[in-house]
């Protein structure tokens, strides 16, 4: 049995959908039953699933946009909480079952190039999300912490960003997949006649369609053994291919204004997936067009329960979410 | 003015330091917490402590550190109850309302292969030492944490570094000291013998030492003058030879310098350990003790109250 943290949001939802289509017994809990940054509640939803062989562990409390720079004492203290809590409930009372981490490619240091394994935290942290950055590095260092002290099994893959349904759509806390077909499904929709992009187009990001991530996940839990892994295409596109490729699934056919005043980051940046391909024998496909062109037809199905929909309503609570 | 100080680590080798300068500011009034007072790692407690003791500043010097063997075998429990004990302590800062927090980092913290003399900017430049990755990494989460509270909240904290502390009631056990330390007891056991005191290396090493009651005064004033971002080094940059620091502590104990022999068989350890104090000294013009003098004040006080039972931490 696979129990997973996080298991109602964006990627846990997912992985929900690829356990039960493979037969596999799993357990997903809400914040709401289980508020894992209460310490005797992690204990407790461990104690519950005491029995699981592994253990996903997804449960963040994240957005992107300018969330990280409104938030970062919330998110710096929410996330510490919870990454502590999960690997000492773990730990107490799953101690035989491995545990999976999930990452994030923007805790790499924000100067490096080739974005490999073992120099995760070989450099600083880009400014913008550096609290959220900083838990997980805290989470995979805990991991190789608790590995050493208690003999554990615990490892930590680290995707890049991942875009598809039940993403987050909205500009103010969506990363820049969602937010753009948000963007774009929302101009179709609202009749606007241009769509504005921050930066000129031309720095290369990379995508991963949510669907192929938890594949490749549920691959890799029996596998994986203590260690750190990048789980990605090993390559990228630039946000005018991004952009086009969304406007098209759309239908969109009015203006695409690219704001190059606006200062979008690093020139270029992807996962190393050596490793991935070595040792697992394993490659994901870097074509976004069939995963974009999902994620717009549910969007555009979903258009109107979501357009106002805000990741966090009001106030952000002190709970846990999903990456 | 910060007029209560509350003081956590009250029984560690910078709350001593603290103590000892206590009488110096006459306007403020201390208060030391130690383990058995408070559990910083459960927020409970913390915020308990803090709702009673209603402070004006917090001076977070506490922390769980241990020697090679004890953080090689214990990384998940330094890194959870010094994380915790952070998060907890400025969290109970925060919501009782508490007008400033210093929080404590070590240079113990920076990549091992780090240029000297070490600069503040190095924090995140690498891994640390793998003997102690786990400890390390929660004194590097402090510089986020305070980015995120100041951010935030504006809750006034800063981060300041510490490096090797010595002094009356410090700690003299072997596996949980400073060299010099470690030093001081080994040639006091051994002063009314007649052998040689041996020494691993060559005795070339240079190593920096900060007389406890400086690092007090130091965070002392930047708890009143210094309100930055910026994790700041606060330690003396006096370097000293581990074979003169030896021959230092020989003389003062009125050994025969003859006896201190060097084996050059065994590994001395890094060269230099060298941290860079401009930015807090040319801000505060601050003076330290000078090494040798502070050496002499440590070694009569370990030797008038070597043998007062409980008096010494051996």
């Amino acid at each position: 049995m696979i129990l997973v943290t996080g298991g109602t949001g964006f990627v846990g939802r997912h992985l929900q959908e690829e356990l039960a289509r493979r037969g596999l017994p799993f357990a997903i809990f809400s914040s709401h039953e289980y508020d894992l940054t209460v310490r005797d509640q992690a204990e407790a939803v461990f104690e519950r699933y005491r029995g699981a062989d592994a253990i996903v562990h997804l449960a963040c409390y994240q957005a992107a946009a300018d969330f990280p720079a409104k938030h970062p004492g919330d998110q710096f203290h929410v996330n510490n909480l919870i990454h502590l809590n999960v690997l000492e409930a773990w730990r107490r009372h799953a101690p035989g079952a491995r545990l999976i981490g999930a990452g994030s490619s923007c805790a790499y240091p924000s100067a490096l190039a080739s974005l490999t394994e073992d120099r995760l935290m070989d450099g600083a942290i880009h400014g913008s999300v550096y609290a959220y950055a900083f838990t997980k590095r805290a989470l995979c260092t805990g991991l190789a912490a608790y590995n050493d002290q208690y003999g554990l099994n615990g490892s930590y893959v680290i995707p890049p960003t991942l875009f598809g349904e039940h993403d987050d759509f909205h500009v103010e806390t969506a990363h820049v997949a969602g937010a753009l077909v948000g963007k774009f499904v929302g101009a179709i929709r609202e009749g606007l006649p241009e769509v504005e992009i921050w930066g000129d187009g031309s720095q290369v990001r990379e995508f991963l369609y949510v669907k192929d991530f938890v594949t490749a996940l549920v691959d890799l839990v029996p596998r994986l053994d203590r260690e750190v892994l990048n789980v990605a295409p090993g390559r990228g596109i630039s946000i005018r291919a991004l952009a086009t490729a969304i406007a098209e699934a759309s239908g969109f056919t009015g203006r695409i204004v690219y704001n190059a005043d606006r200062y979008v980051g690093v020139k270029e940046k992807f996962l190393n997936t050596t490793r991935l391909a070595e040792k697992y024998g394993m490659t994901l496909d870097a074509d976004i067009a069939a995963g974009i062109g999902r994620t717009v037809r549910w969007y555009s199905e979903h258009y109107d329960r979501l357009k106002d929909h805000r990741k966090f309503e009001a106030a952000p609570p002190a709970v846990a979410t999903v990456i | 003015m910060y007029r209560k100080i509350l003081v956590t680590g009250g029984t560690g080798l910078l709350g001593n330091g603290f103590r000892a300068i206590a009488g110096d500011y006459p306007d403020r009034e201390f208060v030391f917490i130690g383990s058995k007072d408070c559990d910083l790692t459960s927020r409970d407690d913390t915020t308990r402590t803090v709702e009673r003791h209603k402070p004006d500043a917090i001076v977070h010097t506490a922390a769980l550190a241990g020697g090679i063997q004890y953080s090689t075998s214990h990384p998940a429990t330094l890194l959870r109850d010094n994380v915790l004990m952070n998060l907890n302590v400025m969290e109970a800062a925060r919501t009782q309302g508490v007008a400033k927090v210093v929080e404590t980092l070590s240079t113990g913290m920076y990549p091992p292969d780090a240029p000297n003399p070490l600069k503040e900017e190095y924090i995140h430049e690498g891994y640390p030492h793998e003997s102690n990755y786990a400890y390390s990494f929660a004194k590097r989460l402090i510089d986020p944490a305070i980015k995120a509270y100041r951010s935030e909240y504006g809750l006034n904290c800063i981060g300041l570094v510490s490096n090797g502390i010595f002094g009356e009631h410090g700690n003299f056990r072997p596996a949980e000291s400073v060299m010099v330390a470690a030093l001081i007891r080994r040639f006091f056991e051994q002063r009314d013998a007649a052998d040689p005191i041996v020494i691993w290396g060559d005795g070339s090493p240079l190593r920096e030492y900060t007389y406890s009651g400086d690092m007090a005064r130091a965070f002392m004033w930047c708890l009143d003058h210094y309100d930055d971002t910026q994790i700041l080094h606060v330690g003396s940059n006096e370097e000293t030879s581990v074979r003169d620091t030896a021959f230092m502590i020989a003389d003062m104990m009125g050994i025969d310098r003859a006896r201190v022999t060097f084996d050059t068989s065994k590994p001395a350890g890094i060269h230099r350990k060298a941290t860079d104090n401009t930015r807090f000294v040319s801000r505060s013009g601050f003076t330290y003790t000078p090494f040798a003098l502070g050496l002499e004040r440590t070694i009569r006080w370990f030797v008038e109250n070597y043998h007062v039972p409980g008096a010494v931490k051996l």
